[in-house]
């Protein structure tokens, strides 16, 4: 079906089934682009999920430090935006230190545009980088990795990810292995990751883990949430929306809603009238 | 002498370090840690060779592909947009402050960030009608994954669930009970099968490993 103006199919069911995906391709570019140039201010309503993760970034020990490990990427920045800017805004806002460190190559690009974007804001002025959070760049190893930094950060790492020695980075005197982490945030994609988070911060030195990562983590992170390791769960754009309305930092989530809402309400009618066109299809062919 | 290079030295060895690590893992805090950490540091090392070895992989590739094709076609074009993008990053790094310059960043952020999202943007282009296709229900497994499909969809429209809370109520069911029972079967099966793949490389009949 090369033609979106071919239609396919004699009966009324089977030109509803026979539908290009173009059209449809173009129905979800609208429903996404109108919303975000105009939002429309749908509500939203906040999980436990998000509740919790809020609540644990709020009351991380104050005389400790976040360790943020990172996994999404620039590819996935327009659904990790909205919940990077939000968790960096919240963590400015409550007056948490935190370290930033990457486990896929292109996260630190991420992180330098959130930064920029998040330094702009109330809550970043009178912050200052290597006081108040300090981003350290990618490091391979997968697990491994992990296991170096919470054994000792500074071997893991000689420069930040700008090419400073951490010890001219007054916030890196305060943390030596994982008895100076108060919080993990886990961030990552659509995979298992957690696991390893799991495995090598909780089970090995009982540290609280926040899981920030999209639908299928979030599936995953449940097995071990809320008492297992993992204190709680943001889930994508969604997520960034609740956390962005839970502490108070608005910002580009609110658009991203009700882009949301209305996609994935064009998808869940598609699913329908797919299904119409299908019984409707069959009725005819049986009778026929 | 050939097979105790390939093979025996490298099984010692993988069975030492899997016996360190393991030991460590359930020990407290003693020699073995340092051990361990040393370990580590040493696998995050090779890590970041790996990146090494893709590279020179990529650029032994495409010099060949360049060498060896004599009609130009579109072979030449693909290693000449390989060489032209892999050597401006390089000097790009090198030249204004490496990979953390603003000239390297504007460069990643606006060109590489903007096509990488591009991708994504045509899977979204798709997706409604993959769902369109794939969600009717004509097996009693497409009902299921209709049924769970259509009301996550729902549940992660984010103003959709705060106007009708049941559907909330439903998707938390589906994920703290299906299908959390699911992953934990995954996982409890991923473990198991990884503690006999290590029985079996510590014990050397994992041949493929370190043959």
């Amino acid at each position: 079906m090369l033609n979106p103006w071919e239609i396919k199919g004699k009966t009324f069911f089977e030109k509803l089934g026979g539908l290009h995906w173009f059209w449809i391709g173009i129905l979800l570019c609208l429903s996404i682009l109108i919303p975000t140039l105009h939002p429309i201010g749908l509500p939203i309503s906040t999980t436990k999920w998000t509740e919790d993760a809020y609540i644990a970034i709020k009351n991380a020990p104050k005389d400790k430090v976040i360790i943020w490990e990172d996994m999404w990427g620039m590819s996935a920045t327009a659904a990790a935006e909205a919940a990077h800017t939000a968790v960096m805004r919240i963590l400015f806002a409550n007056n948490k230190p935190f370290i930033m460190y990457a486990e896929a190559v292109d996260t630190p690009q991420l992180q330098q545009y959130i930064t920029e974007k998040v330094l702009k804001t109330a809550e970043a002025q009178g912050k200052v980088y290597g006081v108040d959070w300090v981003q350290l760049g990618f490091i391979a190893g997968g697990e491994g990795a992990i296991v170096s930094i919470a054994e000792d950060i500074h071997s893991a790492f000689k420069t930040d990810y700008y090419g400073t020695p951490l010890d001219k980075l007054p916030l890196m005197a305060k943390i030596r292995n994982y008895e100076d982490v108060g919080l993990v945030i886990s961030s990552f994609g659509s995979t298992t990751w957690i696991e390893s988070s799991v495995r090598q911060w909780y089970i090995k030195y009982n540290l609280p883990i926040v899981s920030y990562t999209m639908t299928g983590g979030a599936t995953v992170s449940v097995a071990y949430y809320p008492n297992k390791g993992v204190v709680g769960i943001i889930e994508g754009g969604r997520g960034g929306a609740e956390l962005e309305f839970l502490g108070k930092v608005y910002g580009i989530a609110q658009s991203q809603t009700d882009a949301k809402t209305l996609s994935f309400a064009i998808v869940a009618v598609m699913i329908v009238v797919g299904n119409i066109s299908y019984f409707g299809s069959r009725g005819k062919k049986k009778n026929g | 002498m050939s097979f105790t290079y390939k093979s025996f030295i490298p099984q010692i060895l993988l069975s030492a370090i899997i016996i360190v690590v393991l030991l460590e893992y359930v020990l407290p805090a003693g020699p073995l840690t340092a051990v361990k950490n040393e370990l580590t540091l040493w696998l995050t090392l090779i890590g970041s060779f790996t990146f090494f070895v893709a590279g020179t992989t990529l650029v032994l590739k495409y010099s060949r592909d360049l060498i060896r094709t004599k009609k130009l076609s579109s072979v030449h074009f693909y290693a000449i947009e390989f060489f032209v993008v892999f050597l401006s990053y390089i000097g790009i790094s090198f030249l204004t402050g490496g990979p953390s310059g603003k000239s390297y960043t504007y460069l990643y952020q606006n060109l590489q960030g903007q096509l990488l999202q591009a991708g994504w943007v045509i899977m979204a282009f798709l997706e409604p009608w993959a769902a369109y296709k794939a969600f009717q229900v004509r097996s009693i497994e497409a009902i299921i994954l209709a049924i769970t499909g259509f009301t996550y969809l729902l549940f992660n429209a984010p103003s959709i669930s705060a106007a009708i809370p049941i559907i909330g109520t439903f998707a938390n069911w589906i994920i703290n009970v299906p299908s959390l029972a699911g992953t934990r079967g995954a996982t409890i099966a991923l473990a198991v099968g990884t503690i006999l793949l290590a029985l079996r490389m510590l014990t050397g009949k994992e041949r493929g490993l370190t043959d």
